[in-house]
């Protein structure tokens, strides 16, 4: 995809105004314990934003992208330090600025929008005042003036009836509207360069295009340069002029967008695009595929395996006793075949979380019946889990889901113990075959998990609910922590398992791409309703609700047609 | 044998010596030092005070009486001539086993009721919670006071009284800590893996509740170890001829214009030692958090 306005901005970048932002050869490192010397995290990078462009620094989390963000901002925390290279803003030499020289540049230069807007405005002022002191920090709007100047910034960021929202508290905003008030402050005084570090990752698909709407407007309107900081390779493609891949610290290729992704040169971006769900939505087809047809023939022989493993027939539930409050969720019903991936889809609020924990016993319901391998769930839960046997979830953050206490030895060991297998030994030799399947090193059993790398702790919670043999796992967005890379290596250890042990997912995920890689049906969540539910191939290509097609078109995407698919299979 | 000396070479034995302890001294400040050797010592006075001490602590030595802090007498001696830094050692076990059966009482009692109050919740929750504000209100030693005298005086009835009075503590710490811990996701994590209610409440909540307990146990040692001394000042602990710590700086009161050192010496000794022990509590809680 090509922005209409690409050409018309490398020339204005060409005018005699300095650029937004000229980074040449900068290297900045940390200082830490107590060593006077600061160790690199960043090495030798160079790149620069034009008026009215926008380049994406991506990569995966420790390749330095927020180091950069925050050392161009002049926000090192304390012990970051500039070692090398020179950083212009707008014409400023900044690099090696202290607090006090940054401080009439703050806004008036450089606008930052953060990666978290619940947590980046003060809860107890109203958003308006909060606009109104980036308002005052230009310092070119009369006093009078501020709360007439805070209104046009809200509705410029595109917040309806915003005379009134100016005295909301930030609670009283969604997570879209409080990304726009943060967009609002960041703009207030005239900015030349904005800086934004992953916007977005914290929200709905259809909320973060929007935002990014929004950003893309403003940047044409004002002739900012973004620097967009984001991890995801179809966004940033999406969405910028420029793309710079950085790997522990080091450029690995930079250039013009289109060039970088669509005819990658360094190995790394390669495996990079490898990994992403959305840039090859083809990569598991043939596993599935054959998984499936190998299903089908089997089960001609014995008809008996065709019934669900899950079932959920008309499911409501609400939280609290309060009857006007809206159902969390509204008669939903699904079906998860045996061996198969059935993926539960929709944004936050949807009630796919609640139906996965309804599922997995952990919350009770209303209404309606869920039958696990035959037998009928209750309504209201016992403590002890009496399906633990037939049905596991995976949650989502590994680390909280586990004794901080245990080692890893403990973690896996733990199921055994509770169900009664008393002998140390045989204890010792199952844990050493489940450690053995979900490929972790036997190093890592005397650790705690906090220890280990985000992979390995998935890969723990996974041995953990594996050693009991269930047939069903209940995924709760079981990637969504992870670097892509790291999420492939998971996704493909989880088709391994499936085969092995004949098991079947029920997958909760907001990335459709990978949905789109390894599902084979699909159910799509909207205010606890079912509003599509089939074969993924059907639901995803053609999807019969609007909201899944809103949903789907919202996901930055890659244009696939125009990628060379053997460049992928040197790497594979 | 002197305290000086002891403390002296054992900066210099530990400093001296290389590999982990080595290193672990280095990172240690002056005071966290000082709280160690004192704690040592008192220990040590507790297991062998016969070895620590220069004089019989009972022995009456006429000629001697009231005499001050010598070369002979380092603490000085009592108005019957008994060495009163024998007396202080000596004393140090009745002293400390007051405390250990204090904070025994306290530590045991409050963190069952603090683990049934949280977890079963509702009316036995709130039973609980209202008896502990109630025992809260009142001023610790008042009530110690009023134990001690319903149970009769003696060194083991205060040590009780303090324990009941130390109670009210342990289990409102241990309620809110186990009240943070159950809802935490690993706890339901193991419910999910089959675990039933007594596994999980004794494999997770409890282990991962108790830390903080435990901190609060070092610093109510040195609480209750003023509690009991103030008791026996009072006349409510040992009776004499015991060389009980709080008895001795109650015996040197009439005393205290002509030979101070008969009360200032006991009150810096209980003043160092509760000051050690707490110092000691927080280091072991930094480590730990570490």
């Amino acid at each position: 995809m090509t922005h209409p306005s690409q050409q018309q901005n490398a020339l204005r970048a060409v005018t005699d105004q300095p650029l937004p932002l000229v980074v040449e050869r900068l290297d900045v490192g940390y200082r830490s314990g107590g060593s006077k010397r600061p160790t690199g995290t960043v090495r030798d990078v160079s790149f620069q934003v034009g008026r009215g462009e926008t380049v994406s620094l991506v990569g995966q989390s420790g390749s330095g992208k927020s180091t950069i963000a925050r050392a161009v901002a002049g926000l090192l925390p304390a012990n970051g330090v500039v070692t090398g290279g020179r950083v212009s803003v707008a014409g400023h030499e900044v690099a090696g600025f202290s607090r006090k020289l940054w401080r009439p540049l703050r806004g008036t230069t450089l606008g930052f929008v953060p990666q978290d807007p619940l947590s980046s405005l003060d809860p107890l002022q109203r958003v308006g005042v909060q606009i109104a002191q980036a308002v005052q920090v230009a310092g070119e709007t009369p006093r009078s003036e501020v709360p007439a100047r805070v209104v046009e910034l809200l509705e410029h960021v595109g917040i309806r009836q915003a005379a009134t929202r100016v005295r909301a508290y930030p609670h009283e905003l969604s997570g879209g509207q409080l990304q726009r008030v943060l967009i609002a402050i960041a703009i207030a005084a005239g900015p030349k360069l904005l800086i934004a570090d992953e916007p977005t990752s914290a929200l709905d698909v259809t909320v973060q295009r929007r935002i990014l709407d929004l950003l893309d407007g403003l940047r044409e309107e004002l002739g900012l340069g973004i620097l967009f900081i984001t991890h995801d390779l179809a966004l940033a493609q999406e969405r910028s002029d420029a793309i710079v891949v950085l790997q522990d610290g080091d450029v690995r290729e930079s250039g013009a967008a289109e060039d970088v992704l669509l005819t990658p040169k360094h190995p790394y971006t390669i495996r990079l695009l490898s990994d992403s769900p959305a840039s090859s939505p083809l990569r598991y087809r043939e596993r599935i595929r054959s998984a499936a047809e190998h299903l089908r023939t089997e089960q001609r022989g014995e008809t008996t395996s065709t019934a669900a493993v899950v079932e959920v027939a008309q499911v409501s539930k609400r939280y609290g006793r309060d009857t006007q409050s809206p159902l969390a969720l509204d008669g939903a019903s699904l079906a998860l075949r045996p061996r198969s991936i059935h993926a539960l889809v929709g944004e936050s609020g949807s009630g796919k979380s609640t139906l996965a924990r309804i599922v997995a016993g952990l919350t009770s319901f209303d209404e309606g019946a869920v039958t696990v391998a035959g037998r009928g769930l209750p309504r209201e839960n016992p403590v002890a889990n009496p399906f633990a046997r037939d049905l596991q979830l995976v949650y989502q953050n590994p680390l909280s889901a586990v004794d901080p206490r245990f080692t890893v030895r403990q973690i896996i060991e733990e199921p055994l113990r509770i169900h009664g297998v008393r002998s140390a030994a045989e204890r010792r030799r199952r844990v050493a075959t489940i450690l053995d399947q979900v490929a972790l090193p036997t190093s890592a059993l005397g650790r705690r998990a906090r220890e280990v790398s985000g992979g390995q702790r998935q890969r723990v919670a996974l041995a953990r609910t594996l050693i009991l043999a269930p047939s069903v796992l209940v995924l709760d967005e079981p990637t969504s922590a992870l670097d892509v890379s790291v999420q492939a290596q998971i996704v493909e250890l989880l088709l391994d398992l499936r085969d092995e042990h004949a098991l079947s997912y029920l997958f909760i995920s907001h990335d459709l791409g990978l949905i789109r890689q390894i599902a084979d049906e699909v159910t799509v969540l909207s205010s606890g309703r079912v509003v599509e539910s089939g074969p993924a191939s059907a639901a995803l290509d053609h999807p019969q609700h609007e909201y899944t097609r809103e949903l789907l078109d919202a996901v930055p995407r890659f244009d696939v047609a125009r990628l060379d698919p053997s460049r992928f299979e040197a790497v594979g | 044998m002197s305290i000086r000396l002891q403390q002296d070479r054992d900066i210099i034995s530990s400093s001296a010596e290389p590999g982990a302890i080595g290193r672990l001294v280095a990172r240690l400040g002056v005071a966290d030092v000082l709280a160690i050797v004192v704690v040592g010592l008192v220990l040590l006075s507790v297991v062998a005070p016969g070895v620590l001490a220069p004089f019989d602590p009972l022995e009456p030595d006429d000629a001697n009486a009231l005499a001050a802090p010598s070369a002979a007498h380092w603490f000085g001696t009592d108005s019957l001539g008994r060495d009163l830094l024998s007396r202080v050692i000596h004393g140090t076990g009745r002293t400390l086993l007051g405390s250990v059966v204090a904070v025994f009482i306290g530590l045991g009692v409050g963190t069952i009721l603090g683990l049934v109050a949280a977890t079963f919740g509702g009316i036995v929750d709130a039973v609980i919670s209202r008896i502990v504000d109630v025992l809260l209100s009142i001023p610790g030693l008042l009530l110690a006071m009023v134990v001690v005298v319903a149970l009769g005086f003696g060194t083991l009835n205060s040590a009780i009284a303090v324990g009941i009075s130390s109670i009210a503590a342990f289990t409102r710490i241990m309620r809110s800590e186990v009240l943070t811990v159950k809802d935490l996701p690993f706890v339901e994590a193991s419910h999910h893996l089959g675990g039933s209610r007594a596994y999980v409440l004794a494999r997770h909540i409890f282990p991962n509740s108790y830390s903080a307990v435990l901190s609060l146990t070092a610093l109510q040692f040195g609480l209750a170890m003023i509690w009991i001394s103030s008791l026996s000042f009072l006349g409510y602990g040992a009776p004499p001829p015991d060389p009980e710590w709080g008895l001795l700086v109650s015996e040197g009161r009439q005393y205290v214009v002509s030979s101070p050192w008969l009360v200032v010496v006991p009150g810096l000794v209980i003043a160092a030692t509760v000051l050690s022990i707490s110092r000691l509590s927080q280091l072991t809680r930094e480590r730990t958090a570490a």
